[in-house]
């Protein structure tokens, strides 16, 4: 029967639908690697708590899951383990200011648990990349806030705050400041445009330095009013602790948001 | 340290920390030598005779220690060498001889360059300007002859070009593209064998992977699918041709080469799988009761199974080597069979290039057995022929000439192919079948040096020559393929 249904050709049109499939696998399953690929770096990761412990030390390592591969144990450096498979997890740990680099590999051979930790907080800076810790404490101008809120809804409230006033500064530095230039910009062109063309009269070279001393005292006004607001946005800091248990001091001024694992 | 003596014996002492080591390497020349001169970067020693010849001499390593070896020889000029001079910049020579004559060889290319006589009594003395545009030479009769050598692209020859070269450190004659390197004194090397090999090997593994996937899908597609599902199909494979080839390079380089390191095994157990799969799977079918509704589907119902088979290769990947290469595949091969693994090789440039010309076989191909008249295949089905008979008898046959210019519009396609091969394949030029090798091609090397080659020089013209062979390779394939198609048509224009 076997032979007889070879005969009639049916597998043969089998394995042409099967070249079919293929080219169809290929072609979506590689638009949908681009778009994984592509679309994971706009959902944030899941901050996992790896606890390791072996005879001597235990250790936790807090980080996101990057990619993770099982490969036999004696073909991996770096590990004593030489029998069976071995695990290994490329996390991102970020801290890089703390630990000196943003990404490491992490074996599970000492591996007892992870778990998803509650109250981790994931912090976007302006400089060092991710900060990842736990939130300890808000401060302001260097002293601990006492507050009726929860300690969280606190950090929110005044990094909100700081991102405001980081708003009008911005504002304030390169629209209002920037324009001034631009005009002081412009009377220094027209001084040199009349000086080339012998036209710079002692009443006109009076009324440019008028003119620009009305700018001047508008730019020490402004002046004055970022120097109050980068002092309100220096005032805020917290301290947090990091996954080694030491606790560092962050100024709120260098994050600029906070990250989503926070419940 | 080389000497000569009167009876034409070249002695080599051996120098070391230890010393001078007394007793030398004696070689018995015919003639008796007259000159020596070492060539530009002191690794080649010419040797000028009584004859008038100029022998190039080369330390060569050998199993146990370098031995001086005769490379070549210049035998332009007939009488006595009086004098040799070198270029300051490149591995040219000049060569003075007893009726002042003056000759200009070129080591690397073997060429002669010119031949001049204008003195009439033995040059003495020559120099080089440093750019090797002026030579100074000096007779016996104290006269100074000032020639102004025009003289741009010595190192280039058929030979340099299309033969083996025994290079200066190279152990034996062979095909080299090196073309620059960071000192003075380096010896261009520009061989497009290499190259040329590296072209056809990239296309070659290509269409391994095309041809089948290719054919055989657009001969599904166009006689046994369903044409609901045909309307969704054929743009969808199309679509590939619509995809940037520096994504596919990009993917290839970053994604695939590292996963098919990773999974080798499973990587040629999936290749060899698959089509047994599929023919399993056909087997089993047969068991289903009410199959007639899926006629025409056949395609969709085989995704899962190779979404499947893909999964099974990745997971049995691990236990296949550890069972039949003792954990680790790469180390296996080079340690038993002496093949090298590089993880940019054949294998993933073939899976992806091969990808990137499917959509233009596909296209071709379908659209032509589609158009296969449909009295033909009616007339062959009302005669008892079974649909895989009238499809490999009367279909194929008819659409025939069609199908062989798509196969070689894909390869011309994998030929002149750029940012895959220049991502994905670790552009060394080498001479290697082996699958698990890299290549450099010709497109890809014109898109990596034509940005450093210096305007005008020996290197960038070269490059220029390159381009006029990639030509060359797909103008051959194209008219190649149109006149086969010219004949298979004639052959078959009376259906």
């Amino acid at each position: 029967m076997i032979r007889q249904w070879f005969k009639s050709g049916t597998p043969w049109i089998w394995l042409n639908a099967g070249a079919v499939s293929i080219a169809l696998v290929a072609v979506f399953g590689l638009l949908f690697l681009i778009m994984v690929r592509g679309m994971s770096h706009f959902w944030p990761a899941d901050v996992h708590a790896f606890h390791f412990a072996n005879a001597e030390q235990s250790m936790t390592v807090i980080a996101e899951e990057i990619e993770s591969e099982t490969l036999p144990a004696n073909t991996v450096p770096n590990i004593q383990q030489t029998e069976g498979d071995v695990t290994r997890y490329l996390v991102k740990t970020g801290n890089r200011d703390i630990l000196g680099s943003d990404f490491k590999w992490i074996y599970d051979t000492d591996l007892q648990s992870r778990d998803l930790p509650e109250d981790i907080m994931v912090l976007e800076r302006i400089e060092w990349g991710n900060f990842y810790g736990y939130l300890t404490a808000v401060y302001e101008n260097g002293e601990p806030v006492e507050s009726s809120q929860t300690l969280w809804s606190e950090f929110e409230q005044r990094l909100q705050r700081v991102s405001e006033i980081r708003e009008q500064l911005l504002h304030l530095e390169k629209s209002e400041i920037g324009s001034i230039n631009y005009q002081l910009e412009r009377l220094r062109l027209e001084q040199k445009r009349l000086e080339l063309d012998n036209e710079l009269t002692d009443s006109a070279l009076q009324e440019i330095e008028q003119q620009r001393q009305a700018l001047d005292s508008e730019y020490q006004a402004l002046l004055k009013q970022t120097s109050e607001l980068y002092r309100q946005i220096n005032r805020d800091s917290i301290r947090a602790r990091v996954m080694d248990g030491s606790e560092v001091t962050i100024a709120m001024e260098r994050s600029s948001r906070h990250g989503s694992p926070i419940r | 340290m080389y000497a000569a003596s009167a009876d034409g014996v070249l002695l080599h002492y051996r120098i070391d920390q230890q010393g001078i080591e007394l007793a030398p390497r004696e070689i018995p020349f015919e003639q008796p030598i007259s000159q020596m001169q070492l060539l530009l970067g002191g690794n080649s020693l010419l040797v000028g005779l009584e004859n008038g010849e100029v022998q190039q001499w080369m330390l060569v390593r050998t199993d146990t220690s370098e031995e001086l070896t005769y490379i070549r020889n210049f035998h332009e000029a007939l009488v006595s060498v009086e004098n040799i001079e070198t270029e300051q910049r490149r591995k040219g020579f000049a060569v003075a001889d007893r009726q002042g004559g003056v000759t200009l060889y070129y080591s690397t290319s073997q060429r002669t360059l010119a031949h001049i006589n204008t003195a009439t009594a033995r040059i003495y003395e020559m120099a080089w300007s440093a750019r090797a545009e002026h030579l100074l030479a000096v007779d016996e009769n104290e006269q100074l002859y000032f020639y102004h050598v025009d003289n741009e692209f010595p190192e280039v020859s058929w030979d340099v070009l299309w033969g083996k070269v025994w290079y200066e450190g190279y152990d034996e004659p062979d095909y080299i593209w090196q073309s620059s390197a960071s000192t003075n004194e380096f010896e261009p090397k520009y061989s497009l064998v290499p190259l040329s090999f590296g072209t056809l090997k990239a296309a070659f593994y290509a269409m391994l992977f095309a041809i089948p996937v290719a054919i055989l899908g657009a001969m599904f597609t166009a006689q046994f699918m369903a044409p609901k599902m045909r309307q969704t199909v054929k743009p969808s494979i199309e679509i590939m041709e619509a995809l940037p080839t520096v994504i596919l390079g990009f993917l290839a380089g970053l994604w695939l080469a590292p996963y098919v390191e990773a999974h080798l095994a499973g990587v040629f157990a999936l290749l060899l799988l698959l089509p047994f799969a599929f023919i399993l799977f056909a087997a089993m079918w047969m068991l289903v009761p009410n199959k007639s509704v899926f006629e025409g589907w056949e395609a969709a119902l085989l995704i899962p199974v190779v979404l499947l088979m893909i999964w099974l290769a990745t997971n049995i990947s691990s236990p296949l080597e550890q069972l039949f290469f003792d954990g680790d595949m790469r180390k296996y091969m080079s340690n038993e069979w002496g093949l090298t693994y590089d993880q940019r090789n054949s294998l993933v440039v073939g899976l992806i290039m091969g990808f990137a010309v499917i959509p233009t076989i596909f296209s071709i191909a379908e659209d032509a057995l589609f158009s296969v008249p449909q009295h033909l295949i009616r007339g062959s089905l009302a005669l008892g022929a079974s649909r895989w008979q009238t499809m490999m008898r009367v279909v194929i046959p008819a659409a025939s000439p069609a199908l062989f210019s798509a196969v070689m519009m894909g390869f011309g396609r994998a030929v002149g192919e750029t940012m895959i091969v220049l991502m994905a394949t670790g552009n060394t030029p080498l001479m290697d079948m082996s699958i698990f090798q890299g290549m450099r091609t010709l497109a890809a090397n014109i898109a990596v040096e034509v940005p450093e080659a210096e305007v005008a020089s020996t290197h960038y013209r070269i490059l220029f020559l390159a381009a006029l062979i990639l030509f060359l390779f797909t103008f051959i394939f194209n008219t190649l393929a149109e006149v086969i198609r010219h004949r298979l048509r004639k052959r078959y224009s009376g259906l």
